[in-house]
């Protein structure tokens, strides 16, 4: 591969991709125009510079190269599932291995396969050197020291000698030391190589020389180790007829979960989503998903959550296969399954308590629908609608993970604005709701300080027995005025304490029967039509 | 700890042989004791029985038309705090409500100072009370589960009643079921009956609201009688005790006898 697509429009200039090695920034490919006028691999920066005072650089990025490589190798897939990875270090640079063993009369021939290739690669913007070979090694070979850019070399069969000997060591993709070794030697081309007898070469070099020369000429077999697809969670069964009874097709399901969970436990990852997919005779199908809270490979447990929605599943004409997917997974490591026979030991059970917890969430969640199952929440606000909430049971936010200034400011709640026992009632309902106070002087008790004689909320009068208060609560004021244009209809009570910076004065008071109420009265009128003191008492909560 | 003392032998083996039938605690560490000496002592088992389905049923008249019944509510919340801190292993509390319903307006920052924290509680919005239902039998055969709750505005059947009661046996999880009015005295497959309505308090000497104070009947109990008592709830100290004229009046008496004037019209059957 010479330039990444990127910097398509220098390949005609002179252009090098430069690395830093050892205290210098030295060049570390350069396209075939810049090899021409002489910059090639190896050859510092500054030297470079002054050989081609145009040199276009760029930095060398391995971490990009191994993403492009992994996407050439994807689509390198249409022409053998048997594909490598060669070569990401600093000799010779990298490149894929296609295995084409027969493959080839697929595309018409061996030549045909390699212009296909040549153009492929050209339309993706990339200039390609391919070489074609009996082994790996004189594959390789050819690539490097035999083609050249537009002009792929192809090795007929069983002639790597002849082909090949008229090149040059490097050829042999040997260690720099033992490279130069040889040229010392005065061994500059592999046919120098072969005539030389064995022996001394393996005592003089080890292994290492003889083992290249056999892999290249195909006397020792080098087997490529090929990146396997990354397959899909997804298992599938066929029915040879039809099923319809809700049994088989739990006992299928089983199954397939069965064979995911074994899959994923190599993988060493659990299961956050799935997808349960029925295809019918008839070509209907429909689809059941679940989804957990945490990551999951028990069959048990997985099967429970299908169990929920599969019973009211319509087999219609009858069912002819189902797929179960997984759509989403994490990363879990793998476990013992309980195996001690009788008690438990105590820190089994402690690592075992929290994940029944966990298990029964899901399972909640799974009937009723997510966001049903819920933790309360109090949050740092003054204002007691805005200091509850709720949030899902088991999301990552409750765990202490929340961040620093919002977890400062819920100690800071926590410490002082936690509320006196009794302060806040049991029930808050979720709009203040409008009481209509008996008018003052019916029955008023003269001994205690009383704000109103009683009130009456959803056709019930209550008369008030005692009182304690106010508590003044301001509201968010710097949330600013009320917006002028909404008409008043929307503007409802609530909208009007909440929004608008309302200041709210709360009482406690107790009923004469004994029940206890959170009433607010608003001290200033909000809207002319509130103005009188009818309309501003309101229930906001009821005490135990 | 039997109301009746100084039986046969055979009586009493007799007895130990009903309980265990019934499957009810024979234990201290199967009872959740209510710090009040004149309760623990009408209950047979010196204490609320846990791994078994109570009742606790509001009443609070012109707010159960409501649907809002917040004295029981606060009854259960508190005995589930105890309960909590007494079974420390497995503390989860599992709240069960009817969705878009009175029952679904608790407020946080109050079951915080109720002992009932943020960690410590999980809600389960059903659609309707037989998810509601569902959702409470799932959490009785919880392990980690403490005691489940279920605010349901319907009076149960006999069946589904059972039901709950075999799986809070099944999973040693106690079980309360809590509505906001009764609506006529039926069978019950609940060990405990309680009927909570708010009473007027005490005035203060200073000006303002004395200390919460409950009318506590215990309307029936399998195997002990049922009674009646105004207690006072302390927000401080999240603890009962008896209203100041019945402590006054209970000195002279002897404990676990009760006068009939404490006794209410509420007395039925003996389960």
């Amino acid at each position: 591969m010479s330039e990444p697509a990127p910097y398509a429009p220098w390949r005609k200039q002179p252009f090098a991709v430069i690395a830093a090695d050892a205290g210098a920034v030295r060049i570390a490919a350069a396209n075939s125009t810049a090899r021409a006028a002489g910059v090639n691999p190896g050859l510092s920066l500054t030297d470079a510079r002054a050989v081609v005072p145009t040199l276009k650089v760029v930095e060398a990025d391995p971490a990009a190269d191994r993403v492009c490589l992994d996407a050439m190798l994807a689509w390198a897939r249409r022409y053998t599932p048997w594909l490598a990875i060669e070569g990401l270090d600093e000799r010779g640079g990298a490149g894929l291995w296609l295995d084409i063993t027969g493959c080839a009369h697929l595309f018409g021939g061996e030549q045909a396969l390699l212009q296909d290739v040549e153009l492929r690669l050209n339309r993706l913007g990339f200039v390609g050197r391919l070489g074609l070979a009996d082994t790996p090694g004189a594959a390789w070979a050819a690539a490097r020291c035999l083609a050249s850019d537009g002009a792929p070399a192809c090795v007929p069969e069983g002639e790597q000698r002849t082909h090949l000997s008229a090149l040059s060591t490097t050829a042999l993709r040997l260690s720099p030391r033992t490279l130069e070794t040889l040229n010392r030697l005065g061994v500059m081309t592999l046919a120098d190589l072969l005539v030389l007898p064995r022996a001394p070469l393996t005592r003089r070099f080890g292994q290492e020389v003889c083992l290249r020369l056999d892999q290249l000429l195909g006397r020792v077999d080098e087997p490529l180790s090929p990146e396997m697809e990354r397959l899909p969670y997804v298992a599938r069964i066929n029915f040879a007829e039809p099923i319809t009874r809700t049994e088989d097709v739990e006992a299928a399901l089983r199954d397939l979960l069965d064979s995911l969970c074994v899959r994923l436990e190599k993988d060493r990852k659990g299961i956050r989503r799935l997808v349960f997919e029925v295809f019918r005779v008839d070509n209907t199908a429909d689809r059941i998903n679940v989804g957990t809270g945490q990551a999951v490979r028990r069959t048990e447990h997985l099967f429970r959550l299908f169990r929920e929605k599969i019973d009211g599943l319509d087999a219609g004409f009858g069912i002819e296969f189902l797929m179960l997917t997984v759509t989403a997974t994490d990363p879990m490591a793998s476990e013992q399954e309980r195996i001690s026979i009788g008690t438990k030991p105590e820190s089994e059970r402690a690592s075992q308590s929290g994940r029944d917890l966990a298990l029964l969430i899901d399972r909640l969640e799974a009937r009723l629908g997510s966001g049903r199952v819920v933790r309360p929440q109090i949050r740092a606000s003054h204002i007691p609608e805005r200091a509850a909430g709720f949030v899902p049971a088991l999301s990552r936010a409750n765990q202490a993970t929340l961040p620093g200034d919002v977890r400062e400011a819920t100690l800071l709640h926590s410490d002082f604005g936690r509320m006196r026992p009794g302060a806040r009632p049991i029930h808050l309902l979720p709009k203040p709701e409008l009481v209509d106070p008996i008018p003052v002087g019916a029955s008023a008790s003269p001994t205690q300080v009383m704000p109103l004689p009683g009130f009456s909320w959803r056709r019930q009068t209550y008369h008030l027995a005692a009182a304690e208060g106010p508590e003044r609560i301001a509201g968010s004021w710097w949330r600013g005025a009320l917006p002028p244009d909404r008409s008043k209809e929307q503007q409802s009570y609530f909208t009007l304490c909440q929004d608008g910076g309302a200041v709210r004065e709360y009482w406690r008071v107790e009923s004469k029967g004994g029940a206890r109420f959170w009433l607010f009265y608003l001290p200033f009128p909000l809207l002319q039509s509130c103005a009188d003191h009818q309309a501003r008492w309101f229930l906001h909560g009821l005490f135990a | 700890m039997h109301g009746v003392s100084g039986t046969s032998p055979k009586l009493e083996a007799l007895r130990t042989q009903i309980q265990k039938i019934e499957g009810l605690p024979r234990t201290a560490e199967d009872i959740l004791p209510f710090g009040l000496a004149h309760i623990d002592e009408t209950l047979p088992w010196g204490g609320l029985p846990l791994a078994c389905l109570h009742h606790v049923v509001g009443d609070d008249d012109a707010l159960g038309a409501s649907g809002f019944a917040p004295s029981a509510v606060t009854f259960v919340a508190t005995l589930t705090a105890r309960l909590k801190t007494q079974r420390k292993e497995c503390g989860t509390v599992l709240w069960c409500l009817p969705r878009y319903k009175a029952a679904d307006t608790l407020y946080g920052p109050a079951l915080d100072t109720l002992g009932l924290s943020e960690e410590a509680l999980v809600l389960a919005r059903a659609k309707d009370e037989t998810e509601a239902l569902w959702a409470m039998e799932e959490g009785l055969c919880c392990s980690d589960v403490c005691a489940v709750i279920g605010s349901l505005a319907s009076p149960l059947s006999l069946a589904a009643e059972r039901r709950l009661q075999l799986a809070a046996e099944r999973g040693g999880t106690t079980g309360f079921l809590l509505q906001p009015g009764l609506a006529a005295a039926s069978a019950s497959a609940a060990v405990t009956r309680w009927r909570v309505g708010a009473a007027p308090s005490a005035p203060p000497l200073w000006p303002g609201l004395g200390q919460t104070r409950w009318t506590l009947t215990l309307d029936r109990c399998r195997q002990g009688t049922p009674h009646s008592w105004t207690v006072e709830w302390c927000d401080e100290t999240c603890a009962f005790r008896l209203a100041a004229p019945l402590c006054d009046r209970s000195l002279d008496q002897l404990p676990g006898q009760a006068s009939a004037h404490e006794r209410t019209s509420a007395l039925r059957t003996v389960a």
